[in-house]
């Protein structure tokens, strides 16, 4: 059972943007500690919106790695992902709203000690209208 | 059956009964007090319950109510089909043994059990466990959270007793009565059980005293009277009671518990017992029991017989078999009349009940209500014999006493009747019943009949009028009958007597009314013959019925569409058409067929191998399965002339290949389906029961087509989403679980928002929950849903696909879940929501264009709905 819904996060509602260029309209990656890492995870478009992910730290099994999750095309209230390999599977991770940028969200997610290959970030997102979208079967491969 | 209740057994208090005083009083019918009487049996009881002899005493006894466990159904049968006899039945069963509850889920065991042996008909009533407080040993004063325990578990299981017996409609005409308890104090406690039964239960003993008794505590403790007050009314305020145990036993001589009396003083109470029973309105008194159940004559349990262990006839049971004699008078219902006895003379303890039969007898039963027997000596009390005078009204010409002497025999004698009275009556406390007849008392009602119009043709409604009057009174009703069939009766003058007979068959028919005066005489008409004649079948245009042939059995493959003028092959192990092969083959046959009659028609199947039959948008036949030649049919009302859609489904698996369809009517007999009432579709028409409409307020109107097992659907609309949706919809209601898949062969893509699917939608409103799996114009697969009606809509995303593209929804309770294929086998999970849909939803497929007032064209194919477990 996913529990997202029953931990709506406090956030105050935003208007959407880019993150990287303070309210400009391109998706630039904040650099969280000049790793060499990151990695641009893809793009999802949803009904009123789309699902940026994007790989901030190192992805090591066993360990955490950051994560941000940006939705533009919309307000948003709450975002949450998980790491797995198919439908259903893998804890959710509540996200934090990234200060001044708005649509923004950072997630540290705990990586599966055994990562399969075909593991990906499933992310969701709760919308200012209600509605919840979410990514799928073939987006956000972290490998 | 545990030791008797020795708990209402408290002190004595002899109180002397007041004198009647004269009254008018409306009799009681006389069988009722003959319905009164039942008895306890123990029919799975070794040694004494077994044998012819015990069976032929109760039987000739006119005994017609007895109390049993129901362990021996052939003898509950036997008794019932030879005598007449019914039994109410103790329902209960205990596998953990009799001190601890009964299994409320053993109560569809037990109730089968008696359906499986046709044993229903034997079966007057079902009865709560039985004194299972005594056996649990909960009393009034034990501790709370134990009684509170005992409550919870006897209301649930008498509220299960009624689920499962009210459940059948075999069990209908079974009455329901409650559980018997030990602890006067238990009845308040547990409460209330009406809502699950229609009468209460005790037990009620009354030791050694007199059925008149006036009891002996607080409120009349102990009387009849008070057990009716204070332990009936308490578990069901209004019923009628049933006192499941009741009675003496002979052993007089014991000290202590639970009292007993000699045979002959049973034979003076016993009579006059069931007589206060019926003043305090009680429904059935089973006496504790039918035999003795040894010769100690020591122990009460081998005492409490009818008839002793030898089967010989007690004092008691010939009393009670010669009362039988005297009162009977089954049949109908009806309304006894009134009468004004005076008493004069000796009326000291003078106790009466009035009595009538339907051919105007009162029966007057008279005794003196007091004791004749010392409850604390063990010896006999004389009761003086009193002499009174009983005053009559002109109408009564005729009297004879019936007496009951100790040894039970009765004796009759004619009396005079002076001056309207019949004088020096002697009364005793053995109960004497005054017969009073006389001339002029009721006039038979005169009736005669019209029928309008007395010759018909089917479908006609006959009135048939009576005129009905009754020179000393007043006619109650009217029945109407055809030979011997009641077609239907009128209670009420105001317009006549007259009831319209509609639906009468074909054929000559003998009518009669028969009309009932206030007093119960009943008069029947001369006859009048009514003849009905068939009417000729209106005789349609039609040419068939369009069939579609498939190469495999799921309507998939090659196909080949022809008129089939009826539905009546055998194949034999043939093809059935140029490029069908001839095994594992589909056909559809659609169109409409046309109603002859104005009645409920019958079709039926008859099949090798799998059918399915809808009529009207109805489901009349679906026998999906690989079978043998296979009869099925379900009936469905139609309107003279009327077309209704129709569409008929096979395959054949392997083997024999047998298709026919017919129907028959009251007026029609069974037959293949004439071409002439059968109507071809025209290409491209849906299957049936599918439909197909717009949802919405789209700015182009949407359509959709069938041909070939392809299904072509175009629509506009702005989106399926947010809070309510524009699409075309192709639908069909499904109850329950089900699997709902297709193929999205191809999509125009007027947007990549554009959506072609299907879907499980709560009612057709723009707002309506629902769930589906769509793919998209240019955003892949997509499982979306609306949780709440008129609420927003969620969205989980599949893969990055294109048509041609598997789809797949399925419910299970209320977990919905959408599946993407791209070969139809091997299906992945998009995504699941948890949607409360109504309990039949509607199956749907689903096109939006996404730009309203612009039309998307989605092609599907291979669409099946397949219901889940659903039994």
């Amino acid at each position: 059972m996913r529990h997202l819904l029953l931990f709506p996060a406090l956030i105050t509602l935003v208007t959407a943007a880019g993150c990287g260029g303070g309210g400009g309209s391109a998706s630039t990656p904040v650099d969280p500690g000049g790793s060499p890492t990151e990695q641009v995870l893809g793009t999802r478009e949803v009904p009123g919106a789309a699902i940026s992910v994007e790989r901030l730290q190192p992805v090591v099994p066993g360990a955490t790695s950051l994560f941000r999750v940006t939705i533009t095309g919309s307000e948003v209230t709450a975002v949450s992902a998980r790491i797995g390999s198919s439908y259903g599977e893998g804890e959710v991770v509540i996200a934090t709203p990234v200060a001044s940028k708005p649509g923004c969200f950072d997630l540290m997610m705990p990586i599966p000690p055994a990562l399969s290959p075909d593991a990906r970030v499933w992310a969701s997102a709760t919308l200012a209208d209600g509605s919840v979208v979410e990514s799928g079967l073939t987006d956000f491969a972290l490998k | 059956m545990p030791v008797r209740i020795p708990r209402l057994l408290l002190a004595p208090v002899l109180i002397a009964c007041a004198a009647v005083s004269a009254s008018a009083a409306t009799a009681y019918p006389a069988d009722r007090y003959v319905d009164m009487i039942g008895v306890n049996t123990h029919w799975t009881y070794p040694g004494v319950y077994n044998g012819d002899t015990i069976r032929t005493k109760l039987g000739e006894s006119g005994i017609r109510h007895i109390r049993d466990g129901s362990g021996d159904l052939n003898t509950i049968k036997y008794l019932y089909n030879t005598y007449g006899i019914r039994t109410t039945v103790i329902v209960g069963r205990f596998p953990n043994g009799i001190n601890k509850p009964a299994d409320a889920s053993l109560i569809d065991d037990q109730l089968n059990e008696i359906k499986n042996a046709g044993a229903i008909p034997a079966i007057y009533a079902f009865e709560g466990p039985n004194e299972t407080d005594n056996n649990q040993g909960i009393k009034g004063d034990s501790p709370e959270a134990d009684k509170s325990a005992f409550r919870t578990w006897l209301r649930n299981f008498t509220k299960t007793l009624h689920d499962v017996a009210r459940a059948d409609g075999a069990f209908d005409g079974v009455k329901l009565v409650g559980p018997s308890l030990v602890d006067s104090g238990m009845y308040p406690y547990v409460g209330d059980l009406s809502a699950w039964i229609s009468h209460p239960c005790a037990h009620p003993y009354l030791g050694s005293r007199h059925p008149e008794t006036p009891g002996w505590g607080d409120n009349g403790y102990g009387s009849i009277g008070w057990v009716v007050n204070y332990l009936n009314k308490p578990q069901h305020p209004t019923g009628a009671a049933f006192q499941t145990e009741c009675g003496y036993h002979s052993v007089w001589t014991r000290t202590y518990g639970h009292l007993g009396v000699p045979e002959w003083t049973d034979s003076r109470y016993l009579p006059r017992m069931y007589a206060v029973y019926l003043q305090n309105n009680v429904a059935h008194a089973f006496k504790y029991e039918l035999a003795d159940q040894g010769t100690d004559p020591n122990d009460i349990e081998e005492n409490f017989g009818f008839l002793r262990r030898d089967y010989s006839e007690k004092p008691a049971f010939v009393a009670i078999k010669n009362l039988i004699a005297l009162l009977k008078d089954p049949g109908a219902s009806f309304t006894p009349d009134s009468l004004a006895p005076s008493f004069s003379g000796d009326t000291t303890n003078l106790q009466h009940l009035l009595l009538q039969k339907r051919d105007g007898r009162f029966f007057l039963l008279l005794w003196q209500g007091t004791h004749c027997w010392n409850v604390d000596t063990r010896t006999a009390i004389t009761v003086p014999t009193r002499s009174i005078t009983v005053g009559l009204p002109s109408t009564i010409t005729a009297a004879k006493s019936h007496r009951l002497a100790d040894n039970g025999t009765m004796s009759t004698a004619t009396l005079a009747i002076t001056s309207g009275s019949v004088a020096g009556l002697q009364i005793t406390d053995r109960m004497m019943v005054l017969e009073l007849s006389g001339t002029g008392t009721n006039a038979a009602p005169v009736c005669s009949l019209t029928a309008n119009p007395n010759s018909a043709t089917s479908g006609t409604a006959i009135t048939l009028t009576a005129t009905a009057s009754d020179s000393d009174g007043s006619v109650t009703k009217v029945e109407f009958f055809a030979g011997t069939t009641k077609l239907g009766e009128d209670t009420s003058s105001a317009g006549g007597w007259s009831f319209v007979w509609s639906g009468a068959a074909i054929g000559t028919h003998t009518i009669v009314a028969k009309a009932t005066d206030d007093d119960g005489a009943v008069t029947t008409s001369a006859a009048v013959t009514v003849t009905v004649t068939a009417i000729q079948a209106p005789i349609g245009t039609g040419t068939g019925l369009l069939g579609t042939y498939f190469n495999n059995a799921d309507f998939t493959g090659t196909t080949v569409t022809r008129t089939d003028g009826t539905v009546n092959f055998d194949w034999a192990s043939g093809a059935p058409a140029s490029g069908i092969a001839s095994d594992t083959f589909s056909v559809r046959w659609q169109g409409k067929v046309q109603a002859q009659f104005t009645e409920v028609y019958t079709f039926k199947t008859l099949s090798d191998d799998g059918v399915r039959l809808w009529v009207n948008g109805q489901k009349l036949v679906d026998n999906w399965t690989a079978h043998a030649v296979t009869e099925n049919s379900a009936t469905i009302a139609l309107t003279a002339g009327q077309k209704y859609d129709i569409s008929m489904e096979y395959f054949e698996d392997a083997g024999g290949a047998v298709a026919k369809l017919s129907w028959s009517s009251p007026s029609t007999a069974n037959q293949i389906i004439p071409i002439s009432q059968l109507y071809p579709a025209t290409a491209g028409a849906l299957p049936s029961p599918w439909v197909a409409q717009d949802i919405g307020a789209v700015a182009a109107a949407g359509s959709t087509s069938y041909a070939n097992g392809q299904w072509t659907v175009k629509g506009s609309g702005a989106d399926i989403w947010n809070t309510a949706d524009e699409f075309q919809c192709v639908h069909q209601p499904v109850t329950g679980d089900c699997d709902l898949i297709t193929k999205v062969v191809s999509q125009t893509n007027t947007h990549a928002w554009a959506k072609a699917g299907v879907m499980l939608r709560d009612g057709l409103g723009a707002g309506a929950k629902h769930a589906m799996m769509v793919v998209t114009g240019g955003n892949g697969s997509a499982f979306q849903r609306r949780g709440a009606t008129g609420g927003a809509s969620s969205h989980t995303a599949g893969g990055q696909v294109t048509a041609p593209y598997w789809v797949k929804l399925t419910r299970r309770g209320t977990t919905l879940s959408g599946y993407e294929s791209a070969d139809g086998v091997t299906w992945k999970l998009v995504g699941t929501a948890t949607i409360s849909l109504s309990a039949t939803a509607e199956a749907c497929l689903v096109v939006t264009s996404h730009v309203d007032g612009t039309l998307s064209t989605a092609v599907f194919e291979q669409l099946t709905v397949v219901p889940v477990g659903n039994g």
